[in-house]
């Protein structure tokens, strides 16, 4: 697919030095919108030719050999795609455990960076140590404490038994168990709402402070003002968010990888689709299956991206709207 | 105390109560760190075995048995080599995404649609069935055990995340201003310029964060590409502490664990001052 | 340094023309991932990576000095770093055809079956590697295919960890090297009380001991975990008998429950640790590592030995040592006689020995391993002492795991994990555990 068209990227690229190198001259016809386009996209066409289109083809390819690594690929047809469906009930498990974590993981994600991104752009005392604050947990990504930390949290002893065992529920300890591991991991990418807030934080900043005025000015109240003017204004980047925790959720791989020691354990309940890609590619020297897999998770973010990106017609206010 | 303010109006009580919640907040937010810091001045013996994030001193032998390494190098090689990859991944992500950027959110061409969707499309493989691939390419080009495969790549718009946020963005700025700027005669580049660059600000503060974080964060590539230690990153320099089939030195990596925090915390705590500032600043004709 | 770095790198960045563009298109079609080529590396030069903490890579370091000192004009790439990635870096590695000469390798069976290391018999019979003081059954743990792919660099044992001060306040006696399951089994419940364990269970989340002890039991019967030709080694019984035999303990309180077990990711959250178990099975390779991080006083003991409550010798003796590291060359290295060298440099040299120590557990050559006894900590002479013990007493025979072993190894501990947390009954697990088994070695 990009065979076809990367003649144009060379004709781009040759063009850059000519035409920059002049002076503008009025007396000059403007270079037409594709000429600029393509000048713009340049960089990114090089890039992509490069250092992505090789290797996106190159595991399209071993997704349909048996390839070990370290021995040249055998095709073997479609025969690793039917045995994900047919034959590995791991595989069935590791959709389970990453659709539940989407559906639950992203969007509470979502709430908890825009309610915090809103209350953090008053403008009260100290607001830069609070953003600084609740962005830690985004730094601590995946650094090893927080594995440790996690069991200390929901673990036998963790402080979530105490305040549990508090008011007479006895349980467990939540990070090892095959019940209810997978929620402590759902619990771990909420809390680490940081990179989503920045973006909204950005979002609000972006919003003419002339709007609020102007509005404020014909008497409309707070409520009013976030309905009419915060919201719509933000939808963009609201848009943006939604698609990125799509595509992220769906790849989770770090928490998975350190609580649960690389094994997505206990019992399967935290492997994460991307970790079982890394185990059966790495572990298990199976890198045409894996690749299979890889394949498969590019379509469904592909579906669920596009279906955002259809809803988007009816809730998404660009300015540029024509 | 009552600063009020130009859009939102708050009473002294409410913002009692926003202080109350953040700050209770906070401490959930907190915790992790003051626990990881605690357990940077115990010895290896206390650090599984007493859970308080309370030391009992403030004993600084891990960072100085973790800033120099058995080997005599010290992490200010890895610093300086993780500022280097950071510097050179920013540059790179700011210049080529926001050319990209701006070619799909404003410019009309043919293929737009299918080439946005290609982009977004790189996003969705996931990264451990391209790696290797990846690594065949770069090892042919001889750039293995070098920082360029960290760092170019980003002056070719890879990280499509960073171009998808800044077309949100620049789809956000009135158009009105580029038609206006079109009828006095500026071509596409000027307008890129002189207009959508500075009215960019918090996308591009956003971005320098990101990739600030990311890079310097980031593990399994650098772990691939860097082989020798005075190529090292902080990131690759932490784990050189521990091995999971034998001695393992938790203490110093917990030391320098807290250590490597501070850059980043310094990073965000600047940048995110002009997120403050951002547009409302730069002010705007309607 | 960083600033003529950062020049060098805009301006590659600055240079990248059609021809690169080219170099990177075409890089995939000539790659080793097609055609199994490798690339040159200059023979003055010997790339040598290994895995470990601070400790290792400094005295790792020394060593290279060392055998660079006896080589003038080599230059040797030390190629370092922690556990976490080490495989699937020399995985990318050996795929992209840019390997290291000389390597420790975590998981060699797949690498030994394509190929891509170096059997070292030729070497041994030209007198190049010497091995007269190595253990024999040791040597025999390397082997695959009857060929000698590395020498252990460093020798360890399964073991049983064992907290004094709890024996001490129990008033239980430290149990003999020679201990039985059932002798075993009464420790531990002897030692357990509400909340508190006498031993850690025999599975780990994130532990790779999950064959471990099960392989010591198998041996005392006379079977291995897998066939010569590399298929499951035992039947359904002795698999029942073995998680009957953990499920009665776990029931009894002697053994934690499931999410007690699950919670150890590594060795640094294991019961023992965290105060919530009194012996721990694990490799002997981690003692020092261990103790570092527990006041409590550790010493080491072997697995138990014998069926029931018969202790048993000879060739019924269970247990067995096996290399805690090994060293492997590149079968593309480019200089195969140095690398070889540097294997008996390891192997042998008293002066490395000197200098190693347990960096990578007890000496393989058993002089030199009595040389160093000396300089080293109580618990890792409590670690030599085991690891001599089972030496004396364990038969010869071995049968290496299969390319697969670690991921059976993996099924293995799901199933532990299936009855510990009560998913399914003994038998079902048993069952299942052959089938999928049996759908891994294909």
């Amino acid at each position: 697919m990009t065979i076809g068209h990367s003649s144009e990227s060379p004709a781009a690229t040759g063009l850059s030095p000519s035409r920059s190198g002049a002076r503008p001259a009025r007396t000059r016809k403007p270079l037409s919108d594709n000429a600029y386009g393509y000048l713009f996209l340049a960089p990114w066409l090089v890039g992509l030719l490069v250092f992505l289109a090789g290797p996106t083809l190159v595991s399209l390819y071993l997704s349909f050999t048996d390839f070990n690594l370290l021995q040249p690929p055998k095709w073997v047809g479609a025969q690793n795609y039917i045995t994900l469906f047919s034959r590995d009930p791991r595989y069935l498990q590791a959709l389970r455990v990453t659709f539940t974590y989407v559906f639950t993981a992203a969007p509470l994600n979502l709430l908890f960076a825009l309610l915090l991104a809103l209350l953090l752009n008053t403008r009260i005392r100290g607001i830069s140590l609070y953003r600084a604050v609740y962005y830690v947990p985004s730094l601590l990504g995946g650094s090893v404490a927080i594995a440790i930390l996690w069991q200390q949290i929901f673990g036998l002893d963790g402080v979530v038994s105490q305040i549990l065992g508090f008011f007479g529920v006895h349980g467990s300890s939540w990070v090892s168990s095959p019940k209810q591991a997978l929620w402590t991991l759902v619990i771990l990418h909420v809390w680490q709402f940081g990179s989503a807030m920045i973006i909204f934080l950005a979002g609000l900043k972006q919003i003419p402070a002339e709007l609020y005025e102007a509005a404020t000015i014909d008497g409309a109240g707070k409520v009013h003002r976030f309905w009419f003017i915060t919201l719509p204004m933000l939808t963009p980047v609201i848009f943006f968010n939604l698609v990125l925790q799509i595509i992220n959720s769906f790849q989770a791989f770090t928490p998975a990888f350190i609580i649960s020691g690389g094994k997505g354990g206990p019992l399967d309940s935290t492997l994460f689709y991307t970790l079982y890609v890394y185990i059966q590619g790495f572990t298990n020297f199976r890198m045409g299956y894996a690749s299979a897999m890889g394949w498969i998770l590019l379509i469904i973010i592909g579906v669920f991206t596009a279906l955002a990106f259809l809803s988007s017609k009816y809730w998404v206010h660009y300015d540029d709207a024509r | 105390m009552a600063t009020s303010t130009r859009t939102v109006r708050v009473f002294p009580f409410s913002q009692l109560l926003t202080h109350l919640v953040l700050i209770v907040g906070a401490f959930c937010m907190l915790y992790p760190l003051l626990w990881m810091i605690g357990s940077s001045f115990k010895p290896d013996s206390e650090i599984f075995t007493e859970l308080s994030p309370i030391p009992r001193s403030l004993d600084l032998t891990n960072y100085i048995r973790g800033w120099v390494l058995g080997s005599g190098t010290s992490f200010a090689t890895f610093y300086i080599n993780s500022f280097v990859v950071c510097a050179g991944a920013i540059i790179g992500n700011l210049l080529s995404c926001s050319l990209a950027a701006y070619a799909f959110a404003r410019i009309r061409f043919k293929l737009r649609g299918l080439w946005f969707a290609v982009m977004l499309g790189t996003l969705m493989l996931p990264f451990h069935v391209t790696v290797v691939p990846q690594y065949i390419i770069f090892n042919a080009l001889g750039w293995t055990n070098t920082f360029l495969p960290l760092v170019v790549p980003k002056f070719f718009a890879v990280d499509a995340f960073f171009i998808f946020l800044m077309v949100q963005f620049i789809r956000g700025i009135p158009i009105e201003l580029e038609q206006a700027a079109m009828v006095d005669g500026c071509n596409r580049f000027q307008i890129f310029t002189k207009i959508i660059l500075p009215l960019l600000g918090p996308a591009l503060v956003t971005t320098t964060i990101f990739t600030f974080i990311w890079t310097y964060n980031d593990f399994f590539s650098q772990l691939l590409y860097l082989s020798t230690e005075k190529h090292y990153t902080v990131s690759l320099g932490l784990r050189l502490f521990l091995d999971a089939s034998g001695q393992s030195a938790w203490g110093p990596m917990f030391a320098m664990t807290t250590l490597s925090l501070v850059p980043v915390i310094l990073v965000f705590a600047f940048f995110q001052r002009r997120l403050v500032e951002g547009i409302a600043t730069t002010g705007l004709k309607g | 340094m960083a600033k003529q770095e950062d020049q060098e790198m805009a301006g590659e960045a600055g240079r990248l023309t059609r021809r690169t563009i080219l170099v990177g298109a075409g890089a995939l079609a000539a790659s080793p991932l097609l055609s199994g080529v490798s690339f040159a590396q200059d023979a003055t030069t010997m790339r040598l990576s290994w895995w470990g903490s601070d400790d290792r890579h400094k005295k790792t370091l020394a060593l290279i000095q060392l055998f660079q000192s006896k080589h003038p004009g080599l230059s040797v790439t030390p190629e370092y770093g922690g556990f976490v990635g080490y495989q699937d870096k020399l995985s990318t590695e050996f795929a992209g055809g840019n390997a290291p000469d000389v390597m420790q390798v975590a998981d060699p069976g797949a690498l030994i079956a394509a190929g891509r290391l170096l059997a070292l018999d030729d070497y041994i019979a030209a007198g190049k590697i010497d091995v007269s003081n190595a253990s024999k059954s040791v040597l025999e743990t390397a082997k695959v295919g009857g060929k000698q792919y590395s020498v252990p660099w460093g020798l360890a044992c399964g073991c049983y960890f064992l907290d004094n001060q709890v024996f001490e306040d129990a008033k239980v006696d430290i149990p003999d090297y020679g201990w039985t399951w059932d002798e075993y089994a009464k420790v531990a419940k002897s030692l357990s009380k509400p909340g508190f364990y006498g031993s850690a269970d025999i599975w780990a989340a994130a532990g790779t001991r999950a064959l471990a002890g099960l392989e010591v039991f198998l041996r005392e019967r006379q079977k291995y975990a897998f066939t010569p030709d590399g298929k499951i080694g035992f039947g359904p019984d002795e698999l029942t008998e073995w998680f009957t035999f953990w499920d009665e303990l776990r029931k009894a309180g002697a053994v934690p429950p499931g999410e007690v077990t699950a919670l150890e990711t590594g060795f640094e959250t294991s019961p023992i640790i965290t105060g919530k178990a009194a012996m721990y099975p694990i490799n002997s390779s981690i003692a020092s590592s261990l103790q570092g991080l527990t006041k409590h006083k550790l010493t080491v003991a072997p697995f138990p030995t014998g069926v029931g409550s018969t202790a048993l010798k000879g060739d019924q003796y269970g247990a067995f040592v096996n290399s805690s590291m090994q060293v492997y060359i590149n079968a593309d290295a480019k200089d195969k006689d140095l690398a070889a060298a540097f294997v008996n440099f390891v192997l042998n040299d008293p002066d490395a020995a000197k200098i190693q120590l347990m960096a990578r557990g007890v000496p393989a050559s058993s002089k030199i391993a009595e040389l160093v006894t000396p300089d080293i900590s109580p618990v890792e002479q409590s670690m030599v002492a085991t690891v001599k013990y089972v030496a004396d007493h364990a038969s010869a025979g071995f049968v290496p795991w299969p390319k697969q072993g670690a991921e059976v190894q993996d099924l293995m501990q799901r199933s532990h994990q299936a009855v510990a947390f009560e998913q399914a009954s003994i038998a079902d697990t048993v069952s299942q555990f052959f089938d999928q088994a049996g759908q891994i070695l294909g």
